[in-house]
């Protein structure tokens, strides 16, 4: 047993206008990977590529120790995903999808299914084109743990949810880590999400890996220095990774250990590590 | 792969009622008349329909892309989709047969004919539609699917048109040639056979199609 539960070695795909460069990281196994990114910086197309849905044009990823390109059949038992929409054909019921995954999957676990579709409240009467977006996502969900998967890949499954519904969701990822070899993979732009349950984080910006560490070394490595806008334009220019005006003062990103004395200097969270490495200055 | 096409007849139950229904009262109305060829028709045509229907709501529904995530390949996936061809229309071909021989005048020889040559053109039809709508997407196939079944309408119209005096003399050449019920039959079951194989073509090319898309 390989201890990564995904690698990506210099991975390139290319498409007419937009390319993914040369995209490196690892996932250790019994982790949690958060992807964060706008919209457009290759989130989706990197869990794509991980399950073979399109094809690189170089390098090597390995998912759960085997290559994706020719991803075996048990390993895809032990794979579950979700994806940002409910993927099922729109007639089909509960009892149904059950029926149907029961059929897929050689490890399918009916009991697990049916009691996270009561803890989920899932209508058992109604089909899934009825269901409203959180229902969806739940399924969805329910469907990814009910066949002893190892590993969880979400494309953004908490997104377009309410807030409630995403921390249930949460806590039930919470559950599926407490089993030392399963791992999770999630990406996302909702950073908060990701800063409560992420031991790493995968920073992804138009196409490019800027950070994949873990995620407390990350927050401790930079921190908000507040303060005049005279003042902060004094500071050392190199230091500072981006930097917000108003009208009353300036915030800036910076490395810990460049933080001046005398300012105000505050954690940075991933939100603001995200926004002020994409907008350098606003 | 069971499990794909008992997916396929869930999401299309609704549809297989009402094609149901509507073959319900075709096949009372060949009950009364007798001439069971336009209900042989109409079961086809809707048999053929099916696995198209299903690729649709798979496409609507992105499910093809999630269902790659699963232990099932993408060989599989294209032949589930001849597979519930196969069914449907083995269902059909079955249903035609019993009306024929319990319904059908006195020509039930004529009338198997019909059902083999009609089996025939399903298979041709799904043989040619399958993989350009894995090829195009069901939106841009819908064109395709327009010519395949307009186009030898209108040829058969247009030369029966042109034709119409001839076709009294033809029918004497063919009678005083010999061309009896034999030889149809041998014709249209060298049809069967043809579509049959051209159906086996087709997987080919699908699954050669299919495993080069990006989801």
């Amino acid at each position: 047993m390989t201890d990564f539960a995904i690698e990506f070695k210099k991975v390139v795909k290319q498409y007419d206008d937009f390319m993914l460069h040369d995209v490196s990281f690892v996932l250790p196994r019994g982790c949690i990977m958060g992807i964060i990114g706008e919209n457009g910086a290759g989130k989706s197309t990197m869990i794509k590529l991980m399950l073979n849905l399109i094809q690189k044009e170089a390098g090597k990823i390995t998912v759960l120790g085997c290559d994706s390109d020719r991803l075996s059949r048990s390993v895809r038992e032990k794979i579950g995903v979700v994806f940002d929409e409910c993927c099922f054909p729109e007639n089909l019921k509960l009892k149904e999808i059950e029926k149907i995954l029961k059929n897929i999957y050689q490890h399918w676990n009916s009991k697990a299914f049916k009691e996270y579709a009561a803890t989920f409240n899932l209508p058992e009467n109604k089909a899934v084109k009825d269901f409203s977006r959180g229902m969806k996502m739940k399924l969805s969900i329910a469907a990814a743990l009910s066949h002893h998967a190892e590993l969880l890949i979400l494309d953004e499954a908490t997104s377009g949810l309410d807030p409630v519904v995403r921390d249930e969701i949460l806590d039930v990822f919470f559950d599926f880590i407490q089993e030392e070899k399963n791992s999770i993979l999630i990406s996302s732009h909702i950073t908060s999400d990701l800063e409560k349950i992420c031991d790493y984080i995968t920073f992804l910006n138009n196409g490019s890996i800027i950070m994949s560490e873990a995620k407390d070394d990350i927050l401790t490595k930079y921190v908000v220095v507040k303060g005049g806008r005279d003042e902060l334009e004094s500071l050392p220019q190199e230091e500072i990774i981006g930097i917000r005006k108003s009208q009353f003062g300036a915030e800036a990103l910076i490395r810990r250990q460049a933080a001046p004395i005398g300012f105000v200097v505050e954690p940075a969270d991933l939100e603001q590590i995200m926004l002020f490495n994409i907008r350098k200055e606003q | 792969m069971w499990g794909l096409i008992i997916k396929d007849l869930y999401n299309l139950k609704r549809q297989l009622a009402l094609y149901g229904i509507i073959g319900g009262v075709y096949l009372a109305v060949a009950g009364v008349s007798g001439n069971v060829s336009v209900f042989i028709g109409m079961i086809m045509m809707f048999t053929a329909m099916i696995p198209l229907s299903a690729i649709a709501y798979d496409e609507r529904a992105k499910w093809d892309k999630y269902s790659l995530t699963m232990p099932v390949s993408r060989k599989q996936i294209v032949a589930g989709k001849y597979l519930l061809g196969l069914l449907v229309l083995a269902a059909g071909g079955a249903l035609s047969l019993i009306s024929v021989l319990l319904m059908g005048s006195a020509d039930v020889s004529e009338n198997l004919i019909t059902v083999a040559v009609l089996l025939g053109v399903c298979l041709l039809y799904i043989s040619i539609l399958v993989p350009v709508v894995f090829k195009l997407g069901t939106e841009r196939a819908r064109y395709v699917m327009m010519i395949i079944i307009f186009v030898p309408f209108l040829v058969i119209v247009t030369a029966a048109k042109f034709m119409g005096g001839a076709a009294a003399e033809q029918n004497a050449f063919f009678l005083s040639s010999g061309f009896g019920m034999a030889d149809a039959r041998l014709l249209a079951v060298g049809f069967l056979l043809f579509s049959g194989l051209m159906l086996a073509l087709s997987y080919r090319i699908a699954v050669s199609i299919y495993s080069k898309r990006e989801l």
